[in-house]
């Protein structure tokens, strides 16, 4: 996949990417990559988070179980 | 390389292995692996979520997680869900884990991420436990 911008476009594009990602050839690649991921989710109506891991980290902290013990839990609840 | 529930889980209940899970799917992102899980997966874990926070927040959260990790989510057909009673009978496995399996040996994933021991008697993948 090729794509032309339109320069003004291009030059902001980079110095933003550039100054993200540092000044190397993968700089663009990456932020290329997040801008597209970004502007999927935003049409599917889903959020990006750039630290992810936080939004669960310990959400389930106080329940006594363990991972798989949980998991099989499951099957009561489909049941209900 | 297919990731169970449990691995998601362990990161919630912030138990014992979550810095290890954690790691394991962050290594997974920086190296551009492809990965996979279930839409019956991701169910379950948003059921569980549920049941025990009953607040609507933590199950958009833990969509956005899985949104934002790349994960990809696979649909198991009707062909991969008869298929899973078969691994039902040959391993007397649950229908959840046998549907993992059908759905791995379906689209030909070799590896599968759990702490589930039920899988320890299984022969068509290989579990890696993080």
């Amino acid at each position: 996949m090729s794509l032309r911008l339109e320069l003004d476009l291009e030059m902001e594009f980079r110095e933003v990417a550039m100054h993200k990602y540092g000044y190397s050839k993968g700089a663009l690649k990456k932020a290329s990559f997040e801008a597209f991921r970004r502007w999927i989710n935003e049409q599917k109506g889903i959020a990006v988070v750039e630290e992810p891991f936080r939004l669960i980290e310990g959400i389930l902290k106080k329940t006594k179980s363990g991972s798989v013990e949980l998991q099989h839990s499951a099957k009561k609840l489909w049941v209900k | 390389m297919f990731i169970d529930s449990n691995i998601f889980l362990e990161i919630a209940l912030k138990n014992a292995n979550y810095t290890k899970c954690e790691e394991f799917l962050k290594n997974l992102l920086v190296k551009n692996t492809p990965f996979y899980t279930s839409d019956f997966v991701i169910y379950s874990c948003l059921l569980i979520i549920n049941s025990k926070l009953n607040f609507p927040v933590y199950m958009k959260n833990f969509l956005i997680f899985i949104s934002s990790i790349k994960v990809s989510i696979l649909r198991p057909s009707l062909k991969e869900i008869y298929s899973a009673t078969n691994f039902m009978e040959k391993y007397k496995l649950d229908f959840d884990d046998a549907l993992i399996l059908s759905c791995m040996v379906e689209n030909k994933i070799k590896y599968l991420v759990s702490y589930d021991k039920h899988f320890d008697k299984v022969k068509e993948v290989n579990v890696i436990k993080p």
